[in-house]
């Protein structure tokens, strides 16, 4: 029997960095030491924007498995499409939270 | 949308611009500027909260602590917001060369300002009667607690980037109202909480164990095991966050682990510490795994409180540098964290197993449209925590056990200087007696 969730639609720029940064935290080749704060940042910065209620639907995981250095562009390019394109304020300052802890972590 | 709502979202633009990258606001040297637009945003913070949630004040006597803040936690955001923000002062005399990033600085702060204003202004004018009340309100309450965060965020810019560090006094405003704002934003996102009451525990059950320095960090992180194996209920996104919060502990403990004891260790040392690595990247994959599940029940809070005071105590120790230097001195210290840091694998995985058997956590169905089912017993997060979990024991018997510290009992023999023992031992008959007792001596009685 299927149970009902009530969640809210992913916004377009948001659901591209969730993507990619899960991509980035399914990640597991590469020497360990790389790779182990890579995906804990990766993991940090997508619980940031998907700290939301009612929750978003399941995030893309289709996407190959990248390092974080690779898919961070993305990710960036993406927020910043966030902050500036039309959106409630929380969702743009959740946005900014998530960039500046991205590029914290890329430091 | 309404004149205040794109007035508002003009202020959330230009502050999400600020906010996203650390060295854009602490480049400012108009501290004109930067108080004006400070102050307004605070300002615009202090009415809508006292216009939208009135009743939700009460007054915090002292400093609002966290009990208060799970309990109280818009009264203790509007008791933090309450003073006008520390003033700031760029440099003693300014350099002669603009530094780099300046002018963009000033004009962000400019622009701020100018956004905080207008947005104020049309709060203000506006019927009260139209303002949101009621459940409306929440939405309302989100967005300036999400202002709140964001505003403390660059208040931390401003004092991290001030090359005196004066400012670094304001820093724990900073902190504090960071962490309020983050609790309201959530609770307002959340909708009321008809039933919140009943759900929380007491108070005193709320206390997590203080992590005051490094010896207190292997009783919290004991008690971090113990409340994840008693926690009521936590949702698969809060047990992944909370596996992977551990893990970022447990790599710092196995760096500690490789820089400090006996170089004759090193070699034994760092290897553990690159099994206590794997360790930590596997808790990552719990997170992983939970991400595409739901739970419908609310979050025991305790959990992520610990959680805080664990993350929060290490941060205050200092950078992994000034942990490793701190542990150098007290390896009794490192060695019981490590034990105790290994005892959450096994709690996680037996709550997630519980979780799973009673049906509380959901998967999204396979069909066209969403929907959602129990977990089955064989879904990636319970491989996932099972695999730390067997990990964890093995490295648990790997960890030398920490020596006794001068708090165990120590039997008197022990306390007492060995030469005088030896002196009663080696002394003869005692002078009082005519001469050694002998067994014939007690047989023959008076």
């Amino acid at each position: 029997m299927s149970i009902e969730i009530p969640t809210q639609p992913i916004p377009e720029h948001i659901a591209e960095a969730c993507a990619w940064l899960s991509a980035a935290e399914r990640y597991t080749d590469g020497p360990l030491e790389m790779r182990l704060p890579e995906r804990l940042a990766a993991g940090d910065v997508l619980n940031v924007l998907l700290d939301v209620r009612p929750p978003y639907p399941p995030i893309d995981t289709s996407k190959p498995a990248v390092p974080l250095a690779e898919a961070a562009p993305a990710v960036v390019r993406a927020l910043e499409q966030a902050i500036e394109a039309g959106g409630p304020p929380e969702q743009k300052l959740r946005a900014a939270r998530a960039l500046r802890q991205l590029r914290e972590a890329m430091r | 949308m309404t004149r205040y709502e794109a007035d508002l979202e003009r202020l959330a633009t230009q502050l999400a611009r600020m906010a996203a990258d650390p060295t854009v606001a602490s480049a400012a040297t108009d501290p004109a500027a930067v108080d004006r637009a400070r102050l307004a945003l605070r300002q615009w913070c202090r009415t809508v909260l006292d216009d939208v949630a009135p009743a939700q004040h009460v007054q915090i006597a002292g400093r609002p602590g966290l009990a208060d803040l799970a309990h109280r936690p818009i009264s203790v955001l509007r008791a933090l917001l309450g003073h006008d923000p520390h003033p700031f002062e760029p440099y003693s005399s300014l350099p002669e060369t603009p530094l780099p990033g300046e002018y963009a600085a000033n004009e962000h702060w400019q622009t701020l300002l100018g956004a905080a204003e207008v947005a104020s202004h049309e709060w203000s004018s506006s019927d009260p009667v139209s303002r949101p009340s009621g459940e409306q309100a929440w939405a309302t309450v989100a967005d300036v607690a999400a202002i709140a965060e964001a505003g403390a965020l660059l208040d931390r810019d401003l004092a991290a980037g001030h090359p005196d560090k004066r400012g670094a006094g304001w820093t724990r405003d900073g902190w504090e109202i960071a962490v309020a704002a983050g609790e309201v934003r959530q609770l307002a996102a959340s909708g009321p909480l008809l039933s919140a009451t009943p759900l929380r525990p007491a108070p005193h059950r709320l206390k997590p164990v203080s992590v005051r320095s490094i010896d207190t960090l292997a009783p919290a992180l004991a008690s971090l095991a113990a409340i994840v194996a008693g926690a009521k209920h936590l949702g698969p996104g809060t047990m992944g966050a909370l596996a992977a919060t551990h893990a970022q502990t447990v790599r710092t403990l196995a760096g500690a682990l490789a820089a400090t004891g006996p170089p004759a260790q090193g070699a034994v040392r760092k290897q553990l510490a690159a099994s206590l690595n794997n360790h930590a990247d596997m808790l990552v994959n719990v997170q992983v795994a939970g991400r595409p599940l739901q739970s419908l029940e609310p979050d025991d809070p305790r959990p992520a409180l610990q959680m805080q005071e664990i993350r929060g105590g290490l941060r205050r120790i200092g950078d992994a540098g000034s942990v490793r230097i701190a542990f150098r001195q007290d390896q009794t210290s490192l060695l019981g964290a490590l034990g105790a840091a290994l005892a959450f694998a096994p709690a996680m995985s037996a709550s997630a197993y519980a979780h799973i058997q009673s049906g509380r956590w959901l998967q999204p169905t396979r069909g066209e449209r969403l929907g959602w089912e129990k977990v089955s017993p064989d879904a990636p997060i319970a491989e996932a925590a099972m695999l730390v979990q067997g990990q964890a024991h093995t490295l648990a018997r790997q960890i030398p056990r920490p020596r006794p510290t001068g708090l165990r009992h120590r039997a008197p023999h022990e306390l007492l200087p060995r030469p005088l023992l030896y002196r009663d031992r080696q002394r003869g008959p005692s002078p009082l007696l005519p001469h050694a007792p002998t067994f014939g001596d007690f047989q023959r009685g008076p």
